[in-house]
Protein backbone atom coordinates (compact mmCIF):
# COMPACT_ATOMS: atom_id res chain seq x y z
CA UNK A 1 0.00 0.00 0.00
CA UNK A 2 3.07 2.36 0.62
CA UNK A 3 4.45 2.14 -2.60
CA UNK A 4 1.12 2.18 -4.17
CA UNK A 5 0.79 5.79 -2.19
CA UNK A 6 4.75 6.36 -3.25
CA UNK A 7 3.48 6.04 -6.88
CA UNK A 8 0.54 8.26 -6.82
CA UNK A 9 2.97 10.39 -5.66
CA UNK A 10 5.40 10.25 -8.15
CA UNK A 11 2.65 10.69 -10.73
CA UNK A 12 1.05 13.38 -9.30
CA UNK A 13 5.10 15.15 -9.62
CA UNK A 14 5.28 13.83 -12.98
CA UNK A 15 1.99 15.13 -14.01
CA UNK A 16 2.85 18.51 -12.53
CA UNK A 17 5.75 18.64 -14.69
CA UNK A 18 4.39 17.57 -17.78
CA UNK A 19 1.92 20.49 -16.84
CA UNK A 20 4.97 23.17 -16.57
CA UNK A 21 6.27 21.72 -19.97
CA UNK A 22 3.21 22.39 -21.71
CA UNK A 23 2.85 25.87 -20.37
CA UNK A 24 6.43 27.07 -22.08
CA UNK A 25 4.63 25.86 -25.42
CA UNK A 26 5.98 22.21 -25.89
CA UNK A 27 4.03 19.41 -25.91
CA UNK A 28 4.14 17.82 -22.13
CA UNK A 29 5.36 14.32 -21.88
CA UNK A 30 3.37 12.19 -20.34
CA UNK A 31 3.21 11.65 -16.18
CA UNK A 32 4.30 7.90 -16.97
CA UNK A 33 7.98 9.09 -18.39
CA UNK A 34 7.88 11.93 -15.75
CA UNK A 35 7.64 8.61 -13.33
CA UNK A 36 9.41 6.67 -14.96
CA UNK A 37 12.63 8.95 -14.91
CA UNK A 38 12.06 9.45 -11.00
CA UNK A 39 11.95 5.20 -10.46
CA UNK A 40 15.01 5.27 -12.60
CA UNK A 41 17.11 8.15 -10.98
CA UNK A 42 16.04 6.33 -7.62
CA UNK A 43 17.51 3.23 -8.57
CA UNK A 44 20.26 4.64 -9.46
CA UNK A 45 20.94 5.83 -6.55
CA UNK A 46 20.35 2.47 -4.62
CA UNK A 47 21.94 -0.73 -4.66
CA UNK A 48 20.21 -1.73 -8.34
CA UNK A 49 23.24 -0.32 -10.61
CA UNK A 50 25.62 -2.85 -8.34
CA UNK A 51 23.49 -5.86 -7.42
CA UNK A 52 21.19 -5.73 -10.98
CA UNK A 53 22.73 -3.78 -13.57
CA UNK A 54 21.48 -6.05 -16.66
CA UNK A 55 18.22 -5.81 -15.56
CA UNK A 56 18.43 -2.17 -15.38
CA UNK A 57 20.43 -1.68 -18.06
CA UNK A 58 17.41 -3.32 -19.83
CA UNK A 59 15.01 -0.44 -18.33
CA UNK A 60 17.42 2.20 -19.33
CA UNK A 61 16.80 1.49 -23.10
CA UNK A 62 13.58 0.77 -22.54
CA UNK A 63 13.11 4.63 -21.32
CA UNK A 64 15.12 5.75 -24.12
CA UNK A 65 12.95 4.16 -26.51
CA UNK A 66 9.87 6.15 -24.57
CA UNK A 67 12.26 9.23 -24.37
CA UNK A 68 12.61 8.99 -28.22
CA UNK A 69 8.84 9.09 -28.56
CA UNK A 70 6.88 11.91 -29.32
CA UNK A 71 5.67 13.54 -25.75
CA UNK A 72 2.67 12.51 -24.56
CA UNK A 73 2.07 10.11 -27.22
CA UNK A 74 0.54 7.16 -26.44
CA UNK A 75 3.86 5.00 -27.65
CA UNK A 76 5.53 7.63 -25.28
CA UNK A 77 3.22 6.56 -22.24
CA UNK A 78 3.90 2.88 -23.28
CA UNK A 79 7.39 2.19 -23.12
CA UNK A 80 7.64 4.48 -20.07
CA UNK A 81 4.87 2.57 -18.50
CA UNK A 82 7.19 -0.51 -19.52
CA UNK A 83 10.33 0.83 -18.07
CA UNK A 84 9.18 2.16 -14.78
CA UNK A 85 7.61 -1.86 -14.19
CA UNK A 86 11.21 -2.88 -15.26
CA UNK A 87 12.86 -0.54 -13.07
CA UNK A 88 11.07 -1.34 -9.85
CA UNK A 89 11.24 -5.37 -11.20
CA UNK A 90 14.86 -4.97 -11.00
CA UNK A 91 15.03 -2.56 -7.54
CA UNK A 92 12.90 -5.81 -5.95
CA UNK A 93 15.51 -7.75 -7.19
CA UNK A 94 18.39 -5.80 -5.72
CA UNK A 95 16.90 -5.51 -2.39
CA UNK A 96 16.21 -9.61 -2.91
CA UNK A 97 20.11 -9.90 -3.34
CA UNK A 98 20.60 -7.90 -0.53
CA UNK A 99 18.95 -9.98 1.68
CA UNK A 100 20.34 -12.95 0.46
CA UNK A 101 23.76 -11.26 1.43
CA UNK A 102 22.71 -11.13 4.81
CA UNK A 103 21.13 -14.83 4.93
CA UNK A 104 24.11 -15.64 4.31
CA UNK A 105 26.28 -13.81 6.54
CA UNK A 106 23.81 -14.50 9.46
CA UNK A 107 23.92 -18.83 8.62
CA UNK A 108 27.85 -18.12 8.89
CA UNK A 109 27.56 -16.42 11.96
CA UNK A 110 25.22 -19.15 12.67
CA UNK A 111 27.07 -21.82 12.27
CA UNK A 112 30.24 -20.22 13.93
CA UNK A 113 27.86 -20.03 17.21
CA UNK A 114 27.05 -23.70 16.62
CA UNK A 115 30.20 -24.49 16.67
CA UNK A 116 31.45 -22.50 19.63
CA UNK A 117 28.59 -24.09 21.55
CA UNK A 118 29.46 -27.23 20.36
CA UNK A 119 33.03 -27.44 21.66
CA UNK A 120 32.45 -26.00 24.71
CA UNK A 121 29.58 -28.05 25.35
CA UNK A 122 32.15 -30.92 24.49
CA UNK A 123 34.55 -29.35 26.51
CA UNK A 124 32.31 -29.36 29.72
CA UNK A 125 31.17 -32.71 28.89
CA UNK A 126 34.91 -34.23 29.20
CA UNK A 127 35.99 -33.05 32.10
CA UNK A 128 33.09 -34.40 34.00
CA UNK A 129 33.58 -37.39 32.52
CA UNK A 130 37.06 -37.19 33.48
CA UNK A 131 35.93 -36.37 37.01
CA UNK A 132 33.42 -39.08 37.20
CA UNK A 133 35.76 -41.47 35.88
CA UNK A 134 38.34 -40.12 38.86
CA UNK A 135 35.87 -40.23 41.54
CA UNK A 136 35.04 -44.24 40.48
CA UNK A 137 38.15 -45.14 40.35
CA UNK A 138 38.69 -44.18 43.83
CA UNK A 139 35.63 -45.50 44.60
CA UNK A 140 37.00 -48.78 42.97
CA UNK A 141 40.30 -48.38 45.33
CA UNK A 142 37.90 -48.31 48.70
CA UNK A 143 35.70 -50.73 47.62
CA UNK A 144 38.88 -53.12 47.00
CA UNK A 145 40.27 -52.13 49.90
CA UNK A 146 37.22 -52.76 51.88
CA UNK A 147 36.94 -55.77 50.66
CA UNK A 148 40.48 -56.99 51.38
CA UNK A 149 39.89 -56.01 55.21
CA UNK A 150 36.94 -57.61 55.00
CA UNK A 151 38.89 -60.32 54.02
CA UNK A 152 41.52 -59.97 57.12
CA UNK A 153 39.08 -60.03 59.60
CA UNK A 154 37.22 -62.62 58.57
CA UNK A 155 40.36 -64.89 58.43
CA UNK A 156 41.34 -63.27 61.87
CA UNK A 157 37.94 -64.24 63.35
CA UNK A 158 38.09 -67.53 61.78
CA UNK A 159 41.63 -67.91 62.85
CA UNK A 160 40.52 -67.09 66.73
CA UNK A 161 37.63 -69.35 66.27
CA UNK A 162 39.52 -72.10 65.68
CA UNK A 163 42.50 -71.04 68.49
CA UNK A 164 39.59 -71.28 70.85
CA UNK A 165 37.72 -74.30 69.57
CA UNK A 166 41.38 -75.86 69.53
CA UNK A 167 42.04 -74.93 72.88
CA UNK A 168 38.45 -75.97 73.89
CA UNK A 169 38.90 -78.90 72.74
CA UNK A 170 42.67 -79.61 74.60
CA UNK A 171 40.83 -78.43 77.73
CA UNK A 172 38.56 -81.00 77.64
CA UNK A 173 41.28 -83.58 76.58
CA UNK A 174 43.26 -82.42 79.73
CA UNK A 175 39.99 -82.40 81.89
CA UNK A 176 39.84 -86.07 81.15
CA UNK A 177 43.40 -86.54 82.96
CA UNK A 178 43.48 -84.27 85.43
CA UNK A 179 41.51 -82.13 87.68
CA UNK A 180 41.05 -78.26 85.71
CA UNK A 181 39.78 -75.30 88.29
CA UNK A 182 38.29 -72.58 86.21
CA UNK A 183 38.91 -68.91 88.30
CA UNK A 184 37.78 -65.34 87.12
CA UNK A 185 41.83 -65.28 86.53
CA UNK A 186 42.86 -68.31 85.99
CA UNK A 187 42.43 -71.78 85.25
CA UNK A 188 44.55 -74.28 87.45
CA UNK A 189 45.35 -77.60 85.88
CA UNK A 190 46.70 -80.25 89.21
CA UNK A 191 48.56 -83.38 88.41
CA UNK A 192 49.31 -85.79 90.86
CA UNK A 193 52.57 -86.01 91.73
CA UNK A 194 52.34 -89.86 92.24
CA UNK A 195 50.95 -90.02 88.67
CA UNK A 196 53.97 -88.08 87.10
CA UNK A 197 56.69 -88.70 89.36
CA UNK A 198 57.97 -91.72 91.98
CA UNK A 199 58.16 -90.84 95.04
CA UNK A 200 61.15 -88.84 96.28
CA UNK A 201 62.10 -88.08 92.45
CA UNK A 202 62.05 -85.86 89.99
CA UNK A 203 61.87 -87.95 87.07
CA UNK A 204 58.70 -88.24 84.87
CA UNK A 205 56.78 -91.48 84.60
CA UNK A 206 56.25 -93.10 81.17
CA UNK A 207 52.08 -92.68 81.85
CA UNK A 208 52.93 -89.04 82.85
CA UNK A 209 54.19 -87.75 79.24
CA UNK A 210 50.57 -88.91 77.69
CA UNK A 211 48.86 -86.43 80.41
CA UNK A 212 51.76 -83.79 79.97
CA UNK A 213 51.27 -83.90 76.16
CA UNK A 214 47.68 -83.19 76.68
CA UNK A 215 48.54 -80.09 78.42
CA UNK A 216 51.18 -79.02 76.49
CA UNK A 217 48.59 -78.46 73.56
CA UNK A 218 46.28 -76.49 76.06
CA UNK A 219 49.57 -74.51 76.14
CA UNK A 220 50.09 -74.17 72.65
CA UNK A 221 46.48 -73.28 71.50
CA UNK A 222 46.69 -70.44 73.87
CA UNK A 223 50.09 -68.91 73.38
CA UNK A 224 49.61 -65.36 75.05
CA UNK A 225 48.60 -67.03 78.47
CA UNK A 226 51.49 -67.03 80.93
CA UNK A 227 51.82 -70.37 82.54
CA UNK A 228 53.09 -70.94 86.11
CA UNK A 229 54.29 -74.44 86.80
CA UNK A 230 54.17 -74.80 90.77
CA UNK A 231 55.44 -78.00 92.37
CA UNK A 232 53.93 -78.82 95.86
CA UNK A 233 55.47 -81.83 98.47
CA UNK A 234 53.78 -82.82 101.61
CA UNK A 235 55.56 -81.91 104.85
CA UNK A 236 57.69 -84.96 105.71
CA UNK A 237 61.32 -84.42 105.09
CA UNK A 238 63.15 -80.86 105.89
CA UNK A 239 61.84 -77.94 104.12
CA UNK A 240 64.92 -77.55 102.46
CA UNK A 241 64.53 -81.22 100.42
CA UNK A 242 61.07 -80.54 100.06
CA UNK A 243 61.99 -77.09 98.41
CA UNK A 244 64.43 -78.65 95.92
CA UNK A 245 61.71 -81.67 95.36
CA UNK A 246 59.25 -79.47 94.32
CA UNK A 247 61.73 -77.33 92.17
CA UNK A 248 63.04 -80.08 90.51
CA UNK A 249 60.02 -82.12 89.57
CA UNK A 250 58.50 -78.29 88.56
CA UNK A 251 61.38 -77.98 86.26
CA UNK A 252 61.34 -81.73 85.07
CA UNK A 253 57.47 -80.82 83.71
CA UNK A 254 58.36 -77.30 82.54
CA UNK A 255 61.43 -79.44 80.44
CA UNK A 256 58.94 -81.58 78.72
CA UNK A 257 56.24 -78.73 77.91
CA UNK A 258 59.23 -77.47 75.95
CA UNK A 259 59.88 -80.05 74.58
CA UNK A 260 56.35 -80.14 72.66
CA UNK A 261 56.09 -77.06 71.34
CA UNK A 262 55.31 -74.75 74.26
CA UNK A 263 56.98 -71.35 74.26
CA UNK A 264 59.50 -70.55 76.74
CA UNK A 265 58.70 -67.00 77.04
CA UNK A 266 55.81 -67.43 78.84
CA UNK A 267 56.37 -69.97 81.23
CA UNK A 268 58.16 -70.30 84.43
CA UNK A 269 58.72 -73.12 86.69
CA UNK A 270 58.04 -72.39 90.75
CA UNK A 271 59.04 -74.99 93.81
CA UNK A 272 56.68 -74.30 96.66
CA UNK A 273 57.89 -77.12 98.71
CA UNK A 274 55.12 -77.85 101.61
CA UNK A 275 54.20 -74.34 101.86
CA UNK A 276 51.00 -74.78 100.21
CA UNK A 277 48.99 -77.71 101.68
CA UNK A 278 45.65 -78.72 100.22
CA UNK A 279 45.26 -81.54 102.52
CA UNK A 280 46.32 -82.51 105.96
CA UNK A 281 49.32 -84.42 105.62
CA UNK A 282 48.18 -86.31 108.81
CA UNK A 283 46.47 -89.45 106.73
CA UNK A 284 47.85 -90.86 103.47
CA UNK A 285 45.73 -89.30 101.16
CA UNK A 286 46.06 -85.97 102.30
CA UNK A 287 49.78 -86.38 101.94
CA UNK A 288 48.80 -87.79 98.33
CA UNK A 289 47.15 -84.45 97.56
CA UNK A 290 49.60 -82.25 98.70
CA UNK A 291 52.33 -84.19 96.65
CA UNK A 292 51.17 -82.44 93.36
CA UNK A 293 52.10 -80.32 90.53
CA UNK A 294 49.95 -77.16 89.63
CA UNK A 295 49.53 -75.82 86.27
CA UNK A 296 48.68 -72.31 86.34
CA UNK A 297 46.99 -70.30 83.15
CA UNK A 298 46.78 -66.76 83.87
CA UNK A 299 44.39 -65.48 81.48
CA UNK A 300 45.87 -63.04 78.92
CA UNK A 301 43.62 -59.79 80.44
CA UNK A 302 45.11 -60.29 83.69
CA UNK A 303 48.34 -61.60 82.55
CA UNK A 304 50.24 -58.82 83.76
CA UNK A 305 48.81 -58.85 87.22
CA UNK A 306 49.45 -62.24 87.60
CA UNK A 307 52.70 -62.22 86.44
CA UNK A 308 53.80 -62.30 89.85
CA UNK A 309 54.99 -65.25 91.89
CA UNK A 310 52.00 -66.68 93.58
CA UNK A 311 51.81 -66.10 97.23
CA UNK A 312 50.69 -69.54 99.31
CA UNK A 313 47.84 -69.75 100.07
CA UNK A 314 46.60 -67.93 96.84
CA UNK A 315 43.95 -69.61 94.26
CA UNK A 316 40.58 -70.03 96.28
CA UNK A 317 38.83 -73.08 93.94
CA UNK A 318 35.98 -71.77 91.90
CA UNK A 319 34.92 -74.77 89.98
CA UNK A 320 36.33 -78.01 89.84
CA UNK A 321 36.16 -81.09 87.86
CA UNK A 322 37.98 -84.86 89.16
CA UNK A 323 39.37 -86.81 85.97
CA UNK A 324 39.10 -90.58 86.73
CA UNK A 325 42.67 -91.34 87.86
CA UNK A 326 43.20 -88.59 89.31
CA UNK A 327 43.40 -87.25 93.23
CA UNK A 328 39.75 -86.02 94.36
CA UNK A 329 39.76 -82.21 95.39
CA UNK A 330 40.51 -81.80 99.06
CA UNK A 331 37.61 -82.91 101.09
CA UNK A 332 38.56 -80.23 103.62
CA UNK A 333 38.44 -76.57 103.48
CA UNK A 334 40.84 -74.51 102.07
CA UNK A 335 43.07 -72.53 104.42
CA UNK A 336 42.47 -69.37 104.74
CA UNK A 337 43.89 -67.18 101.76
CA UNK A 338 44.68 -63.43 101.78
CA UNK A 339 45.83 -62.67 97.80
CA UNK A 340 48.55 -60.68 97.84
CA UNK A 341 48.76 -57.51 95.63
CA UNK A 342 50.81 -58.22 92.05
CA UNK A 343 53.58 -56.16 93.44
CA UNK A 344 54.24 -58.26 97.24
CA UNK A 345 57.40 -59.56 96.37
CA UNK A 346 57.29 -63.71 97.04
CA UNK A 347 57.70 -65.09 100.90
CA UNK A 348 61.06 -66.12 101.66
CA UNK A 349 60.06 -69.76 101.46
CA UNK A 350 59.06 -69.30 97.56
CA UNK A 351 62.12 -70.41 95.48
CA UNK A 352 61.59 -69.00 91.81
CA UNK A 353 63.45 -70.52 88.99
CA UNK A 354 63.49 -69.39 86.00
CA UNK A 355 65.24 -71.42 83.12
CA UNK B 1 -7.02 -18.41 -14.16
CA UNK B 2 -8.56 -20.91 -16.31
CA UNK B 3 -8.77 -17.64 -19.06
CA UNK B 4 -5.05 -17.48 -18.47
CA UNK B 5 -4.50 -21.33 -18.83
CA UNK B 6 -6.77 -21.06 -21.84
CA UNK B 7 -5.22 -18.12 -23.64
CA UNK B 8 -1.40 -19.53 -22.85
CA UNK B 9 -2.29 -22.15 -25.46
CA UNK B 10 -0.38 -21.32 -28.84
CA UNK B 11 -3.19 -23.26 -30.61
CA UNK B 12 -5.73 -21.39 -29.06
CA UNK B 13 -3.98 -18.09 -30.00
CA UNK B 14 -3.84 -19.27 -33.54
CA UNK B 15 -7.53 -20.08 -34.12
CA UNK B 16 -8.48 -16.20 -32.46
CA UNK B 17 -5.81 -14.87 -34.75
CA UNK B 18 -7.03 -16.70 -38.11
CA UNK B 19 -10.44 -16.02 -36.92
CA UNK B 20 -9.86 -12.26 -36.50
CA UNK B 21 -9.04 -11.72 -39.93
CA UNK B 22 -6.08 -12.87 -42.16
CA UNK B 23 -5.81 -9.22 -43.90
CA UNK B 24 -4.34 -7.09 -40.39
CA UNK B 25 -1.76 -7.28 -38.44
CA UNK B 26 -0.36 -10.27 -37.34
CA UNK B 27 -1.53 -12.22 -34.24
CA UNK B 28 0.59 -11.07 -31.02
CA UNK B 29 1.72 -14.46 -30.22
CA UNK B 30 4.79 -13.62 -28.77
CA UNK B 31 3.61 -11.30 -26.59
CA UNK B 32 0.76 -13.19 -25.51
CA UNK B 33 2.57 -16.37 -24.76
CA UNK B 34 4.90 -14.33 -22.69
CA UNK B 35 2.66 -12.42 -20.51
CA UNK B 36 0.69 -15.58 -19.97
CA UNK B 37 3.75 -17.05 -19.06
CA UNK B 38 4.81 -14.71 -16.79
CA UNK B 39 1.52 -14.40 -14.73
CA UNK B 40 1.58 -18.01 -14.18
CA UNK B 41 5.09 -17.74 -12.91
CA UNK B 42 3.80 -14.90 -10.43
CA UNK B 43 0.53 -16.69 -9.02
CA UNK B 44 2.69 -20.19 -8.90
CA UNK B 45 4.97 -18.30 -6.65
CA UNK B 46 2.50 -16.88 -4.37
CA UNK B 47 1.82 -13.58 -5.43
CA UNK B 48 -1.55 -13.13 -5.04
CA UNK B 49 -0.46 -13.82 -0.84
CA UNK B 50 1.40 -10.44 -0.52
CA UNK B 51 -0.41 -7.51 -0.72
CA UNK B 52 1.94 -5.53 -3.11
CA UNK B 53 2.97 -8.39 -5.64
CA UNK B 54 -1.15 -9.08 -5.66
CA UNK B 55 -1.59 -5.88 -6.86
CA UNK B 56 0.54 -5.99 -9.55
CA UNK B 57 -1.00 -9.57 -10.35
CA UNK B 58 -4.09 -8.36 -10.23
CA UNK B 59 -3.16 -5.33 -13.01
CA UNK B 60 -1.74 -8.51 -15.56
CA UNK B 61 -4.71 -10.38 -15.29
CA UNK B 62 -6.97 -7.30 -16.37
CA UNK B 63 -4.72 -6.27 -19.18
CA UNK B 64 -4.53 -9.91 -20.29
CA UNK B 65 -8.30 -9.77 -20.37
CA UNK B 66 -8.24 -6.50 -21.54
CA UNK B 67 -6.06 -7.42 -24.52
CA UNK B 68 -8.28 -10.38 -25.41
CA UNK B 69 -11.02 -7.90 -25.54
CA UNK B 70 -9.06 -5.87 -28.04
CA UNK B 71 -8.58 -9.07 -29.97
CA UNK B 72 -11.61 -9.22 -30.65
CA UNK B 73 -12.61 -6.39 -31.76
CA UNK B 74 -9.61 -6.22 -34.20
CA UNK B 75 -7.13 -3.89 -32.64
CA UNK B 76 -4.38 -6.20 -32.71
CA UNK B 77 -1.76 -3.82 -32.35
CA UNK B 78 -3.53 -2.51 -29.30
CA UNK B 79 -3.75 -5.66 -28.11
CA UNK B 80 0.22 -6.90 -27.96
CA UNK B 81 0.78 -3.63 -26.37
CA UNK B 82 -1.36 -4.69 -23.13
CA UNK B 83 0.14 -7.84 -23.44
CA UNK B 84 3.54 -6.05 -23.63
CA UNK B 85 2.50 -4.21 -20.08
CA UNK B 86 0.51 -7.36 -18.66
CA UNK B 87 3.88 -8.94 -18.62
CA UNK B 88 6.03 -6.48 -17.07
CA UNK B 89 3.23 -6.01 -14.24
CA UNK B 90 3.53 -10.18 -14.04
CA UNK B 91 6.92 -9.69 -13.73
CA UNK B 92 7.44 -7.11 -11.18
CA UNK B 93 4.46 -9.23 -8.95
CA UNK B 94 6.87 -12.00 -9.47
CA UNK B 95 9.92 -9.79 -8.48
CA UNK B 96 8.56 -8.64 -5.33
CA UNK B 97 7.29 -11.88 -4.62
CA UNK B 98 10.38 -12.88 -4.51
CA UNK B 99 11.92 -10.30 -2.22
CA UNK B 100 8.82 -11.19 0.27
CA UNK B 101 9.90 -14.72 0.33
CA UNK B 102 13.24 -14.18 0.64
CA UNK B 103 12.89 -11.56 3.32
CA UNK B 104 10.26 -14.04 5.18
CA UNK B 105 12.99 -16.45 5.25
CA UNK B 106 15.82 -14.09 6.65
CA UNK B 107 13.29 -13.37 10.15
CA UNK B 108 12.99 -16.78 10.74
CA UNK B 109 16.69 -17.66 10.31
CA UNK B 110 17.27 -14.37 12.11
CA UNK B 111 14.87 -15.70 14.59
CA UNK B 112 16.55 -19.42 14.72
CA UNK B 113 20.00 -17.85 15.68
CA UNK B 114 18.48 -15.83 18.47
CA UNK B 115 17.25 -18.41 20.30
CA UNK B 116 19.71 -20.85 19.96
CA UNK B 117 22.34 -17.58 21.95
CA UNK B 118 19.58 -17.19 24.21
CA UNK B 119 19.48 -20.86 25.13
CA UNK B 120 23.38 -21.10 24.99
CA UNK B 121 22.95 -17.94 27.10
CA UNK B 122 20.80 -19.57 29.56
CA UNK B 123 23.13 -22.70 29.79
CA UNK B 124 26.20 -20.86 30.69
CA UNK B 125 24.14 -19.26 33.50
CA UNK B 126 23.60 -22.90 34.95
Amino acid sequence: MATNERLMGMLGIAAALAALSMGCGQAAISPQLANARIVMDEARRGSAAQLEPDELLVAQRTLGIAEAEDNGSPREMHYAYIAERQTRAAMADARRREIEENIAHDETAYRAELERIARERGSMVASTQEQLAARQRLIDQQQAALQEHDAALAAEQQARRDAEANAAAAMARVAELASVRQQPTETVITLSGEVLFESGRATLRPQARSRLAAVAAVLRASPDQAVVIAGHTDSRGSDARNMRLSQDRADAVRDFLLSEGVSRDSIRAEGRGETQPVASDASAEGRANNRRVEIILHHASTTAETCAPVTPGSGTPSTSSTPSGTPSPPSMPSPPSMPSPPSTPPPPSTRTHTP
Amino acid sequence: MTLTRSLGAPVLACAIWLSSGCGSAPFPVRAQTDAVASARVARELGAANTPEAAYHLALADDQLRQAQELIREGRVESAERVFERAKVDADLAAALQREAQVRAYAASTRAQIEEVRRDAHEMDGR
